[in-house]
This record gives structure tokens, sequence and C-alpha cells, in this order.
């Protein structure tokens, strides 16, 4: 590993809301409240604060999280104050620009929060799918009956499966690499066991996906506050450092022809800008914290940053290598599938409670150095980051 | 186990919810994606034509979505018919039906046509052996468009 590199900036605070599958408030509300647990958690009031970040489900309404959020929170005079919106890889972005603000000068403290609440009453309802727009032809993927994302990501899986004669047990492995780490987390939401005959009797969703291949949707929201390397020693014992960041929008990955079957990801792309940025190569990285909806995405993502060669992640996930004592532990608080799925707050929130030596039972030996991923439309918008646990690597 | 209330919350927001989300969601998102009826793809339908794009200048073909080619700065764009003829990359199945005109299951197909690019589309019901890599055919009725196995 390159020992040269410094922090770009540093996370200092962590906060949640309550989570839950029952209604618990708006996600304005939750916002609120998962601002006010970061900001307590990093001994800061709102007078300290000069920048917020807002990310809302690309789903909702923009009016349910509005920027008078500021006004909940008695932020005044801020420098920075903007909504992101790059999908399932906004989280992520969130911290890249508050890093780029900071580092510009034009902000010091910048707290980033996520709210959604998915979870309602008449939920379930068989009237609306919105269709993942991936045809390139207006409304053709609901004339084709290709409703809801779960139907473009099964696409997606189908065609990496066949293309390289792998059985669907590679999909089973993921949601079961990780339940094994929910297991051991008490904030999941899914713990019992799950072994291959429990995951196989899940109902398909869409084929070949199963319910226990997609996210489990909780209300609720995370806040984080980001600062500078500088500043972060004074508010915390154990910052975050970003060592790396990067995106990748390679264009959609439905549309265009393949080159050697992998989807032309924009994970890679981001990837590889963050380990330049860190100085590092993907064998430096101790751990991953994957935005993975659906189990299909941790096995491609794990090709993309090039830590398996295309067609042997179900292998590498089979083996044990991303379960707990595996080589390469990934989603380490049981991920979208298992754990809750706050979108990319989800794999953020994981990778700083391991740097803060939070985990107890799912706690890793190693987090100089983990990698966070966001992923938004089908695998289209993609956003990294390396976070360590020293300011220098 | 409780599919819908696990799964749907994500994608299936209560009626009033969804409401707005139809008028201000982003576009990828809206719940208004209905067939854009004087959409050449669709004219190409109604006449019993599978378009696809080519670049007026190079002759590249482009993907469906492309308003302009990559390379040609100065380029239009034109619609071209289809053999129609083309192999199966994706397959997937629909095991409940989310409206009453499609009942379930009913598969949905990536099909990377001959001339290059991809098209998604529905397979024909009686076709349950086609899978990734089968040939498949386009056969166009009633402006709509299934695909059979070659």
């Amino acid at each position: 590993m390159a020992k040269h590199s410094s922090a770009k900036s540093a996370i200092v605070g962590l906060g949640f809301s309550e989570l839950s599958r029952r209604p618990i408030g708006s996600a304005r509300k939750l916002a609120a409240d998962a601002v006010r647990d970061a900001m307590a958690d990093a001994n800061l009031s709102p007078c300290d604060v000069d920048g917020l970040l807002i990310n809302r489900s690309p789903l909702v309404d923009p009016a349910s999280m509005p920027l008078t959020l500021q006004n909940d929170l008695q932020f005044a005079n801020l420098r920075l104050l903007s909504s992101i919106e790059g999908q399932g890889s906004s989280a992520v972005q969130m911290i890249q620009y508050a890093t780029g603000a900071i580092r510009a000068g034009m902000a010091r403290t910048v707290v980033c929060v996520f709210a959604d609440t998915p979870v309602q009453p008449q939920g379930g309802g068989q009237a609306f799918a919105a269709p993942l727009e991936i045809s390139g032809i207006p409304g053709w993927e609901a004339q084709c009956g290709l409703y809801g994302a779960p139907g473009a990501y099964a696409l997606a899986a189908d065609e990496y499966l066949s293309y390289y004669g792998l059985d669907r047990d590679c999909l089973a492995a993921v949601a079961m690499s990780d339940r094994e780490w929910a297991v051991r987390n008490p904030q999941a939401f899914l713990r019992k066991p799950l072994d291959l005959a429990q995951y196989q009797a899940s109902p398909w969703v869409v084929e070949p996906f199963r319910v226990l291949d997609c996210a489990y949707p909780v209300n609720g929201a995370v806040a984080v506050v980001v600062t500078s390397t500088q500043q972060a020693p004074n508010l915390t014992d154990r910052p975050a450092y970003v060592h790396g960041m990067g995106q990748g929008h390679a264009g959609s990955a439905a549309q265009f022809a393949r080159r050697d079957c992998m989807p032309p990801l924009g994970a890679g792309l981001a990837g590889r800008i963050a380990c330049d940025m860190a100085g590092v190569t993907p064998k430096d990285i101790s751990a991953c914290q994957f935005y993975e909806a659906f189990s299909i995405t941790t096995l491609l993502v794990l090709e993309a940053n090039g830590f398996c060669e295309p067609g042997s992640a179900g292998d590498f996930v089979k083996a044990g290598e991303t379960s707990p004592g595996g080589r390469l532990p990934c989603n380490t608080g049981g991920g979208h599938l298992s754990g809750y799925y706050l979108q990319g707050m989800t794999p953020l929130a994981e990778a700083l409670i391991q740097i803060r030596r939070q985990g107890e039972e799912r706690q890793l030996d190693d987090v100089a150095l983990q990698l966070v991923t966001g992923n938004g439309g089908c695998l289209d918008y993609h956003a990294a980051l390396l976070l360590g646990s020293e300011p220098r690597l | 186990m409780e599919v819908a209330s696990i799964i749907m919350p994500l994608y299936y927001s209560d009626r009033s919810h969804a409401c707005e989300i139809c008028q201000v969601g982003g576009k990828g998102m809206s719940m208004d994606n209905l067939p854009v009826r004087d959409h050449p793809f669709y004219q190409g339908l109604h006449r019993g034509h599978l378009l696809y794009l080519r670049c007026d200048v190079c002759d590249r073909v482009l993907a469906y979505g492309a308003c302009q080619c990559s390379r040609c700065p100065e380029s239009t764009i034109r619609w071209e018919s289809s053999a129609g003829l083309g192999r199966v990359r994706g397959r997937v199945t629909y095991h409940r039906s989310h409206r009453d005109d499609l009942p379930a299951p009913y598969d949905v197909v990536v099909v990377q046509l001959d001339e290059g690019p991809r098209l998604l589309g529905r397979m024909s019901a009686n076709a349950e052996s086609v899978k990734a890599g089968a040939r498949v055919r386009a056969q166009i009725h009633n402006d709509e468009l299934v695909f059979v196995a070659e």
C-alpha cells in the first residue's frame, strides 16, 4: 500500500432516527431526528454546522425533503445547502461534494442526511409499479410488462448467469453471506440464520429473483457529519478518513452491447478513480460495503472493482470469502438484503460503525481501508468512497 | 413470507403519494410511463415494422434512446427497418400480474437484434424453452411486438 496518501476529509458524526417497519413519521421529521443524533455524536450545536446536503429517495416527491429542513434544524448562515440527486449513488456523492466544498474553503462542517418512508400501511398494493426506464423508448417498459426495479435488475442477473453458465445458487450465496453478518448485527432486521433450502423456499418476485434477493425496506433516516482532517480529532476519537472518491456513469447497461459480457459498469470506473486518488489498489482494500439493493449487484461490483475475475464472483461468495472470517468481508451489517434498506446510507453507516469499532459481534479486525459504493438506476450511476481509520495511508 | 409488504413498498407507494410522483418525479421513475404513440418506434410497429436507429453520416447503429451519434457531431439519426431477428441475452419471468391484460406468468426478454441494438421485448407465451442465447424472431400483430422462437 502506498504510504504517502493523506486523507481528504473526515466523517466525525453518525446519527440515526428510529428505524422501523411501521409508520413513524414523515421523512422530514426522521431526517431532523437523525441530524440531531449525528450532531450530538460529534458534540456539535446547530451553530457549529455551516453546510447541509439532503438526499431523498428518487421515488418520492421532492417536497417531502425540502431545503427548509435547514429551518427545522435551526441552521443559520449556512455556506452550503443543496439537495443531491444521483439516485442510489447520492449518499456517497454527498460525502464527495462535502469533501470538495471543505477542501475548497466553502464550508467547514457539513451535515449530510438521507431519509425515506417507503413502508406504509397501504403499501403492498398492486396498483403502482414504476417501470425503471431502461429501453430508451418512451413507455416501452410498461408495454413489455417490465414493472419495477426488480425486473430490470433481474434481466441483468439472468444475462450474467446465462453468459457464464452459472447457477442461481450464486445469488443465494450473496443473500446467505449478508444474512450471516445480519445475525451478528442487532440493528439488522432479518437476523434468523438462512440456509439454501430456506432461500429457495422464498417466493419469486421476478424470476430469477426471489424475495430474499431484494432489499428489505424500512422507514428511517441516517445523517453524518463531514469536516476537515485538521478539525476531526477535536470532535471524535475515531474519525473515518476519506482517502479516495470516484464516480462512474457509463451509460445504460441495458441499451449498449456489452464488451466481454460485463455490463459497462461505471462501478469499475468509480472504484479506479477512488483507488488512484488514495494511491492504492483493490488488493489494499480490507472490506467492502456495497449498495446492493439486489443480490446480483454484489457479484457484478466485486468483478467490476477487480476483486474477482469476470464470472467468478459467485464462487468467491460461495466459498465464504465475503462472509464472517472470509478474505474480503462484504456488507458486514447484513447489507440491504438482511440489514435494512436506507439506500446509500446503509453501506456508509456500516463502514463508519466498523471504523469506530462499534461492530460488536461483527467487528472486523482490519478497518484500515474500506470501499463504500453507491449504485443508482439499473447499474447506471455509481459512486465510490475509500474510508480509512487513519489520516495517512 | 409477506411478499407484498416486504418488497412492494419500494416501488408501490400508497395511491395518494403515487399521484404526486407521477407529476413531479424524475422521468426515469415516472409512473406516467405510457407509450408515446407519435414516437417513430410505435409508428413503425403500427405499420408492421420493427425500427432501429442509425447515424445518417457514418451509418453506425445506435442504441435506442440516442438522439445523436457519439462520433459524428453534426449527424442526424434515421430509423431503419430491422429484419426482426436476434438473440436473447436475458430473460425474466413475472409470477404475478401487474395489469389485467397481461396475466402472469409472462416473460420479458432483452434481445440483441442482428443489426446490433439491444431491445426489450415480451416473449410469446408458448416459448417456455427459450433461454438466453436462443435465436428469436420479432412478430408484430395489431401494433404489438412479441418475440417467438426462431
